[in-house]
């Protein structure tokens, strides 16, 4: 055997380990590693870096998005204005997508991917504007943007409270960064919330002073107000809360050609992705197309519209002929038709009236007659003798009125819930997917949507509390 | 650890210890030789060095070698080289004088003499020193293979080693998948290392992170296969954190350490080669199929759209499908089918080409070698607008700077143009048009029809012929530099200090437009349009060690590593969008309409440390013990630095004298291996984030933000520990050799994205560190030297592995992560991205031969009972209608190549590959029977149209129409691919010594993907329409399968 060669320390159990760590001091002993781990982020923005007064512009900015995409959807997903339009007989399916079927079939399991999407997004909108309006409590309550907030708030609970089942939680973030998981609430008690919104909102906006921006703000609020009474059955103080609102006022979601996200979706998801069409007694429901209305323009797709993705004939609605089409959240016609529908119910003669000066005088702001042709031609409405029957003649007229702005499913349970109307009287029922003979079926039962599966991460929450109208 | 711990400790080890005062005494030379035992032909590429110090060289081509300072005394001298028994040598060395040995190196099939050098610390350890079973690809492997691309290099050579060729489309990427897959969030890719410098493998033809991009439809491109295999030496495959724990936080998947081509001293070597071939899409497809009642034959079946003519109040046809026909709804008076993909005007198909040319030299003196090559490759793939242009330069450089300092230089530049068409689930592709297509010829009346445009082309699945497609394709042009420097410093003949810097660089153009009027399609696209997406990515890699070694006590040496590690990786791109260009541009800027720029970032930063500590005793016994500390800038800010220890063991129990020296068991090696590594988060994963937007209000645009990610502020890496443990056995005096190993790894602290409560309004989910995988299984290599006689040699190779994988756990009230359309989950108990579905039955009760809906009915008798766990923690169990089908992995794999020299101047190659025990979703059929079944036609597919389909098929269709389950369409994908062939003809000596400065020269012809035995249904077993970066998703949708290349190629060496 070779003599034992020692080198480095003699006896050392791990020789040379010290001049190692010598070799390596030097070097690293002038480095900090904080400043080496230091990654700058110049694309993003943390929350830390929105706070002060500074920042209550772009926090209301983010709320405005954040309900823009929930409400009327971008060119990635669709808005709460697409799919109660499916879900009822404004909007017929001609795509194969099975959770989009599952909506048009009304028959939602709480697992379905796209609704998912649909209630995070209001969700969003919702805790967003409340975000916002936390930010102006603290550094600008007096501000006409904490009424906005307010007011988008409060609209984004009323569409929880139209869309979704009863048991909706409203969880929280607080400022600390914990996490509050709320309580399920009722639909009631979701237009309560509402309505403590926009009575916030009215009272900071009406502070604000005359100036046409916070009358805006004041408007909209008393339209919130109006809607969430009516869904409350109050219909005196929903006419109340309407009476002061111009008919010329209008307030709309906006949409640009800016971004996909800014799209809106009830003009992608039809003339680009041909998987909508306007329906006509889908049903049993409302002839759309057959009516020829004004107010409901639409035309059958010709070229590459010629026919939806399943290749039936594609029908195109024409009240959002494009991307950036601004799509009405609020108007002093829908306060009209409240008012309408208060007078009816409590029996005063005037509710034909009101429906009949709106048709003889629809307000420009809201129906310009370069983009609805014959919509000065509208003619007065008689009548119909019944009660039941000027039930269906208000909520048709709703229905044209306010086509494709997410009204029609909270008015088709309304008939269920205010008016006793049967399921078949209020939803589309019985065979389904009769515009192609590929599709088949029968029409489910749901009368509202149901509450994602993901909310059983919170630990109030089982499922809806009923899936009552 | 704190930096002011960290400067404590650094600066206590400064006062504490002191440069050794030894003196550097001086030394001796030791000179000599190495050649072919069986030849005499000298080896080059030898290592040869002297034992417990760091003097150590490689030989020229001649075989020689020269190693300066070696301390005086008695000396052990080892040359070792993969391929054959390692030698050794003792020789006394004096003082000033020059000793010489020479070695006669024998021929073997056991591979212990190879050697393994570490990216990190840049250490050469031979492998009977190492623990683990590294797999190495050789050049010499090689040679003869029709290899294409990287990915080729990497297919069936290695034990453990899965590559997916996930499709045939020139240019697209695969997945690597070693010893199956640790994290059902992250990537399980490996890690990738090039002469010390890590480079990227991330997969996308878009923007950074392998995130959004110009979609093709599925299918993306990998980096790896820039890389230009004629330049690769060697591969090293460290299977696992048993390996590669020194690697750190990023090595769990393994490591794949890429040696290129170096010189070696002598006279300039050259190195020539021309290779061409045909690409070939050889692939069976299914035909489409229409049935039909005829109500009125006065009138045109068939519309001017090429769909059947089912219109008006009194249809004078009517679609017929089984279903409709078993109920007696209707009759089935025409069958008609049509194999739409091989027929004019829906064929997409041509035979495709490659070109590659290359040029290369190596040589130098005793102080400076080099390597510099030179490759042209083209490649047209049987899509008309799919095509690769390549080419790859690279400088090699090493120079013995002072005798005790060697420098490295390596440098390398790839620049890729490629342009890849569209597939998969898009309905810009050729093959989803075809495969949808009504079983007709388009007649001339609906050609000249005013509605055959683009878009409505008549019979097609969605409007477009082949042609029509030509005008949308999407570019990629890159350009690439991989530079690496590496410097080892010998001081003292007991330490030596490695330092290495690299970057691996490239800029990559993804672009697509569509010229104003070549795709009249809609509003969109009419005006042309214009998407183009520039990045930049960086990844520097920089290393530093310091290596002692010693002999401590008499048979021991020692070897004590001490070093830190940085790696930084950065990407930038800027993204342009708009509707509406200037006929004959390519640039956004004239865009009128939809116009949008965006721009994007991701940094991630790793710094490490790192101590290893090995002794050897008597060079058979090797135990080593490792550990490593990393922080990292993506760890949550609440997380500091994680610990990675590894351990091995290794002994050549054969070279005891005790054991018994028989011709039978010429050697045996056993070994064992502990480490552990990890896998960081993805970029922004911990921190929460707003992101800008903009929101419309009352007319103009106005900033916003969005939340965009929920952070996590715990958040830490995922940790994968693994053991190993095996035998190397030599027989019959090396000439037929066996390895084998078991592992078995565990990933602890899986990020799983935990869903959230809708009701916070905050983002879909927040990774948090819940889950736990676990991988194990086998491996076995054998290699045989069957005969060698003077007129034929033949040597075969068998590697085979077993892969069993399992989710462990998932995190409380988590629920199973479903993907692929609802048809594959990660569910605690079963193994990852497991194939699930309700199943149901059938029968055929009328016997006619047709099932209709009502014969087909969901199991409830069969359903899976599983373990869950609440939000608090408590465990009950559930059912779930779904049974499990099959693992998304293989569980088995095995390869076989040969190789039969004959005459010398003959061989023959070849390589087969057979994988088992997995499953895929045959999505293609799903979708032509289930969804085309709502259209006109009422599906295509045999199943839906083809009275003589058969029972299970028709079954399928309906579960997954009628009652929404498409188990029926998740099927086994086992498969055995013959791979390569080539057969290689040598140039006799004679023409060598005719011809003086030719030394070499060889034709080979090859041929690949030649042949597949499956019972799969679909296309091809293999494929993926999700592409190479989805981790789990397996299916195929419409995708193109692998084609078949049949190459000549010429070598010459001068």
């Amino acid at each position: 055997m070779p003599t034992t060669k020692t080198r480095g320390r003699a006896g050392s159990a791990l020789p040379g380990v010290s001049a190692l760590l010598v070799a390596l001091a030097v070097p690293l002993a002038g480095c900090d590693l904080n400043k080496l781990l230091d990654v700058p982020d110049p694309a993003v923005a943390t929350p830390g870096a929105l706070e002060g007064p500074q920042s209550l512009p772009i926090l209301l900015a983010g709320a405005q998005t954040d309900f823009q995409l929930a409400f009327s959807g971008s060119s990635g997903s669709e808005g709460i204005v697409n799919m109660t339009g499916l879900f009822t007989d404004e909007l017929h399916y001609t795509s194969t997508f099975p959770t989009r079927v599952q909506v048009d079939r009304r028959e939602i399991t709480p697992d379905n991917g796209t609704m998912e999407t649909i209630h995070r997004n209001l969700q969003r909108a919702r805790a967003s504007a409340d975000r916002a309006a936390r930010a102006y409590t603290q550094h600008g309550p007096n501000a006409l943007g904490h009424a906005e907030a307010l007011n988008l708030h409060g609209f984004s609970v009323i569409l929880l409270g139209e869309s979704y089942c009863s048991g909706v939680p409203f969880s929280t973030l607080t400022a600390a960064g914990t996490t509050e998981f709320g309580q399920p609430l009722t639909t009631q008690q979701m237009f309560q919330a509402a309505l403590t919104s926009f009575d916030q909102a009215l009272t900071v906006a009406t502070q604000a002073g005359s100036a046409a921006a916070a009358v805006q703000q004041q408007n909209l609020a008393r339209v919130g107000r109006a809607r969430a009474l009516l869904n409350l059955g109050r219909f005196a103080d929903a006419a109340a809360a309407a009476q002061d609102v111009p008919t010329s006022f209008v307030y709309r979601i906006f949409h640009s050609e800016n971004s996909a996200r800014q799209h809106n979706a009830a003009f992608s998801f039809m003339y680009l992705e041909r998987r909508w069409s306007v329906a006509d007694r889908e049903g049993g429901g409302l002839p759309f197309r057959s009516d020829n209305d004004p107010r409901v323009p639409w035309a059958r797709g010709t070229g590459a519209q010629a026919v939806g993705f399943d290749e039936s004939p594609l029908y195109l609605q024409l009240k959002y002929p494009n991307r950036s089409a601004s799509v009405v959240l609020a108007s002093g016609l829908e306060a009209r038709l409240i008012q309408a529908e208060a007078a009816l119910e409590a029996g005063q003669a005037n509710w034909l009236t009101i429906l009949n000066d709106l048709r003889a005088n629809p307000p420009a702001e809201s129906f310009p007659a370069a983009q609805y042709p014959g919509i000065g031609g509208l003619t007065p409405l008689a009548d119909p003798g019944t009660q039941a029957a000027r039930v269906d003649l208000l909520f048709k007229e709703r229905a044209y009125w306010m086509y494709l702005t997410a009204h029609r499913l909270g008015d088709a349970r309304r008939l269920m819930r205010q008016y006793g109307r049967t399921q078949a009287q209020a939803f589309p029922t019985g065979e389904w997917g009769v515009w192609i003979a590929a599709k088949s079926g029968e029409y489910g039962s749901d009368v509202n949507f149901p509450i994602p599966l993901d909310e059983e991460n919170n630990p109030h929450f089982t499922q809806c509390l009923d899936r009552d109208p | 650890m704190t930096m002011s711990n960290l400067r404590w400790l650094l600066a206590t080890a400064l006062l504490l210890t002191g440069l050794p005062a030894a003196a550097y005494a001086q030394g001796g030379t030791i000179t000599g030789q190495v050649v072919n035992q069986d030849t005499q032909a000298p080896l080059s590429g030898v290592q040869v060095f002297v034992t417990g110090t760091n003097r150590g060289t490689l030989t020229n081509q001649e075989g020689r070698f020269l190693i300066p300072n070696v301390p005086a005394g008695q000396q052990v001298v080892r040359a070792s080289l993969i391929g054959f028994a390692q030698g050794e040598q003792r020789v006394n060395v004096t003082a000033g004088e020059t000793a010489t040995v020479s070695f006669s190196l024998r021929t073997s099939a056991v591979e212990l003499g190879g050697v393994v050098v570490s990216a990190v610390t840049g250490q050469a350890q031979r492998k009977r020193e190492l623990g683990t079973n590294t797999a190495s690809i050789n050049a010499t492997d090689l040679e003869m293979a029709p290899i294409t691309k990287m990915a080729d290099v990497l297919t069936g050579r290695a034990a453990g080693v899965t590559l997916q060729g996930v499709a045939g489309t020139t240019g697209t990427a695969q997945r690597i998948r070693i010893r199956g897959a640790n994290s059902i969030s992250l990537s399980n890719e490996p890690l990738i290392y090039v002469d010390g410098v890590q480079v990227s493998n991330s997969t996308s033809t878009g923007s950074v992170g392998g995130s959004g991009g110009i979609g093709v439809g599925g299918q993306d491109v990998s980096r790896l296969n820039d890389l230009n295999p004629e330049d690769i030496q060697n591969i090293e495959v460290l299977k696992g954190p048993a390996a590669s724990a020194l690697y750190g936080t990023a090595a769990a998947n393994g490591v794949l350490l890429i040696t290129t081509k170096k010189g070696r001293a002598g006279t300039p070597r050259w190195r020539a080669y021309v290779e061409g071939g045909q690409l070939k899409d050889v692939n069976e497809y299914p035909d489409v199929f229409l049935s039909y009642q005829v109500n009125d034959p006065t009138r045109p079946a068939f519309t001017d759209f090429g769909r059947l003519n089912t219109g008006g109040t009194s249809p004078a046809y009517r679609a017929c499908p089984n279903v409709d026909a078993a109920r007696g709804l209707c009759r089935q008076d025409e069958v008609i089918s049509l194999d739409a993909v091989r027929t004019a005007p829906y064929d997409p198909f041509q035979t495709g080409n490659r070109q590659k040319y290359g040029l290369s030299v190596s040589g130098g003196g005793d102080a400076v070698t080099y390597y510099l090559s030179g490759d042209m490759e083209d490649e047209q793939g049987v899509f008309s607008t799919n095509r690769l242009d390549k080419m790859s330069l690279r400088a090699n450089m090493n120079a013995k700077v002072l005798s005790n300092l060697d420098v490295q230089v390596t440098s390398g530049y790839i620049k890729s143009d490629l342009a890849l068409n569209s597939n998969d689930n898009s309905i810009f592709s050729s093959i989803i048009n075809a495969m949808l297509a009504t079983p007709i010829v388009p007649t001339e009346e609906m050609l000249a029809a005013p509605t055959n445009t683009v878009g409505n082309r008549p019979g097609t699945g969605f409007g477009y012929f082949p042609e029509d497609l030509e005008k949308i394709v999407v570019f990629q042009d890159v350009d690439r530099y991989i530079l690496g420097s590496t410097a080892s410093y010998r001081p003292l003949s007991w330490l030596s200090a490695n330092a290495n810097v690299g970057l691996d660089f490239f800029t990559r153009w993804d672009q697509r437009t569509v010229q104003p009027g070549e795709l009249p399609i809609a509003a969109t696209w009419t005006p042309g349009q214009r998407w183009a997406i520039r990045s930049n990515l960086y990844n520097w890699t920089a290393n530093s060690s310091a290596v002692a070694t010693t002999e401590p006590m008499e048979d021991i040496v020692s070897t004590s590593t001490l070093g830190v590690s940085y790696n930084r990786s950065l990407d930038r791109n800027t993204e342009c969008f708009g509707v509406g260009i200037v006929v004959g541009t390519n640039s956004c800027s004239a865009a009128s309409s939809l116009f949008s720029v965006g721009e994007g970032f991701a940094e991630t930063i790793t710094v490490g440390g790192f101590f290893q500590q090995q002794f050897g005793w008597r060079d058979r016994v090797f135990l080593a013990g490792s550990i490593r500390g990393d922080n990292n800038s993506a760890f949550g800010q609440d997380f500091g630095f994680i610990y990675y220890p590894g351990a091995s063991l290794s002994w050549v129990v054969t070279e005891e004298p005790f054991f018994p020296q028989t011709s039978v068991l010429s050697n045996l090696r056993l070994r064992t291996s502990y480490g552990t590594s990890g896998q960081r988060p993805n970029f922004r994963d911990a921190v929460t984030l707003l992101e800008p937007v903009s929101v419309a209000r009352s007319g103009s645009d106005v900033s916003a933000v969005q939340l965009s990610r929920t952070g996590n502020p715990d958040l830490k890496p995922e940790r994968t520990t693994e053991y190993e443990v095996g035998f190397d056995a030599g027989f019959l005096q090396d000439r037929l050799s066996f390895d084998f190993t078991y592992f078995n790894k565990e990933s602890r602290d899986a990020l799983v994205a935990r869903r959230l409560a809708p009701s916070f309004g905050l983002t879909t989910s927040q990774w948090q560190n819940l889950g736990s995988i676990r991988n194990w299984g086998t491996e076995l290599g054998v290699n045989a030297r069957v005969f060698e006689l003077p007129r034929a040699a033949l040597n075969m190779r068998l590697s085979a592995s077993t892969l069993d994988n399992q989710i462990e756990e998932l995190g409380a009230g988590v629920e199973p992560i479903i993907f692929n359309r609802g048809n594959q989950r990660h569910q605690e108990g079963f193994p990852t991205g497991g194939f699930f579905g309700q199943p149901y039955t059938y029968t055929d009760a009328d016997g006619n031969g047709l099932l209709s809906p009502s014969e087909v009915r969901m199991d409830t008798t069969q359903f899976t009972v599983i373990r869950r766990t609440r939000l608090d923690g408590t465990e009950f169990m559930d059912t779930i209608p779904e049974v499990f089908l099959g693992r998304a992995l293989p569980t088995n794999t095995q390869s076989l190549s040969a190789d039969l020299t004959l005459f010398r101047y003959i061989t023959l190659s070849t390589l087969f590959e057979r994988r088992a025990g997995m499953y895929t979703l045959n999505d293609t059929e799903r979708f032509r029977c289930a969804t085309g079944f709502n259209r006109v036609n009422r599906g295509n597919c045999p199943a839906v149209s083809d009275p003589n389909a058969s029972l299970d098929d028709q079954a399928r269709f309906i579960a997954a129409r009628f009652l929404g389950t498409t188990s029926g369409y998740v099927e086994k994908a086992d498969f055995i691919k013959w791979r390569e062939f080539s057969v290689t003809l040598g140039a006799p000596e004679q023409l060598s010594r005719n011809l003086r400065a030719l030394q070499g020269a060889s034709l080979t012809l090859s041929g690949r993907n030649l042949a597949t035995w499956t019972d799969y249904t679909g296309v091809d077993p293999e494929i993926n329409e999700t592409g190479g970066s989805s981790n789990f998703t397996q299916g195929e949708f419409n995708t193109q399968p692998p084609v078949r290349y049949m190459t000549i190629r010429l070598n010459f060496t001068f």
